[in-house]
């Protein structure tokens, strides 16, 4: 049995807390989908920034469907944990909610810009900035 | 079935791996040159982070060549995170208060993201009605070819097109400049914009670039954003061509502009 962090590319560095969450030894790979980049009018020269930071971190890259390639990784690794970095996308919130059923899963997000108690109004910048102003000229964002 | 083989990690150069995955991208090779200046690596990211100079950024931000941080791709992709870049700016300074437009920056950004968190459909949808006196119905779905090829026959805008598409990067207020030439003055949808920059952009966030076009389009914020010619003048720098013969639709006063672009909006 073993760990897999699945990363993406919105979480790419190796002090995310995602990679404090699983056990040192998990193993670290990233889904290259093309599909997934049409989606998300990925240009190509995003796509090489990725694959460039992708291979200064020396994480593998897989190429190929999400599921099909996460399925053959669970299976050839006897994978039961896998970890992934949260994201606001709703492409990468439904890869999360429909990852295999037997393994335990964790969505682990990045530390905060500011620490809120209660959620502000998105209506408007400011209406979200007056509340969120103490905290933010705050160290690690705490302390409104 | 998947032979699970990864992809390589080692290559020659910059050029044979933008190659590889141009490879890769199939029919994404569309653009004029594979790679942008912007290196990714965690090394490049931190290089970034200890040139930052916030005092300097709240003086000059709007400046064209002003001592903006540069970057938007690497907290795009989580190389650095907004707490990071806050905690190191706060620690270059002795009175925050110094700071507080970079900080404030930082705050668009998290407040974006918060959106995208919350109303993802709001990424895509008109949030508001236009308040330019047009409907949506009135905008065209479409960019237009001359835009897209950075042949507007307006220098200073084809100047942006091309720094755009050529390094996938552009001044906060180069793209402003471009929102509102495309939604006030050609009528286009912020949505047909807003597909353009995420295709070009090295630093493209759904959240920060739809969001911020709706602001320019007035969808999500109380009024159009426009410029005139004298702004971009102000604003930028001697290489790019402000000569008003060559920017002809932007060479007017503002209360000129309004009445052009905006002839039926409520003034009230």
């Amino acid at each position: 049995m073993s760990q897999l962090i699945l990363l993406h590319e919105d979480a790419l560095r190796l002090d995310h807390p995602v990679f404090h969450r699983a056990d040192e030894g998990a193993q670290i790979a990233f889904i290259w989908d093309s599909d997934y980049f049409a989606k998300n009018h990925c240009g190509l020269k995003r796509q090489v920034f990725i694959y460039e930071t992708l291979c200064d971190m020396q994480v593998d890259i897989y190429h190929g469907d999400f599921d099909i390639v996460l399925a053959a990784l669970c299976a050839r690794d006897d994978i039961d944990e896998i970890f992934m970095p949260a994201s606001p996308n709703p492409l990468l919130k439904a890869r999360f909610d429909n990852l295999p059923e037997n393994c335990e899963t964790h969505c682990v997000p990045d530390e905060a810009f500011v620490h809120l108690d209660n959620v502000p109004d998105l209506r408007r910048f400011f209406k979200y900035w007056n509340k969120a102003k103490k905290a933010a000229f705050k160290v690690n964002g705490i302390g409104a | 079935m998947n032979d699970l083989k990864p992809l390589p990690k080692t290559f020659q150069n910059r050029e044979e791996l933008a190659e590889f995955v141009a490879g890769l991208a199939g029919g994404a090779a569309h653009e004029e040159g594979h790679m942008s200046p912007y290196m990714g690596s965690a090394e490049a990211a931190q290089a970034r982070l200890e040139h930052i100079d916030p005092i300097a950024y709240c003086q000059s931000r709007n400046h064209l060549d002003g001592a903006v941080t540069r970057l938007s791709a690497y907290i795009r992709h989580g190389l650095v995170s907004l707490n990071q870049v806050r905690n190191h700016a706060l620690a270059q300074i002795d009175e925050p208060k110094r700071i507080e437009k970079f900080i404030q920056e930082l705050g668009w950004r998290d407040f974006w993201q918060r959106i995208y968190d919350v109303r993802p459909q709001d990424l895509w949808r008109d949030i508001e009605p236009y308040k330019t006196g047009f409907q949506a119905q009135d905008y065209a779905d479409d960019l237009p070819q001359d835009i897209q090829a950075g042949e507007t026959g307006v220098a200073c805008l084809d100047h942006f097109i091309h720094e755009l598409t050529t390094t996938g990067y552009l001044h906060n207020h180069a793209r402003m400049y471009l929102a509102a030439y495309i939604v006030h003055w050609r009528r286009v949808k912020w949505q047909a914009g807003a597909t353009w920059f995420l295709q070009h952009l090295i630093d493209a966030d759904p959240a920060s670039n739809n969001l911020s076009w709706q602001w320019v389009a007035s969808t999500f914020s109380n009024k159009p954003y426009f410029f005139n010619l004298d702004n971009v003048e102000k604003f930028s720098g001697p290489d790019v061509n402000t000569h008003p013969k060559h920017n002809l639709p932007l060479a007017a006063s503002y209360e000129a502009l309004a009445e052009k672009l905006f002839p039926y909006m409520d003034l009230s």
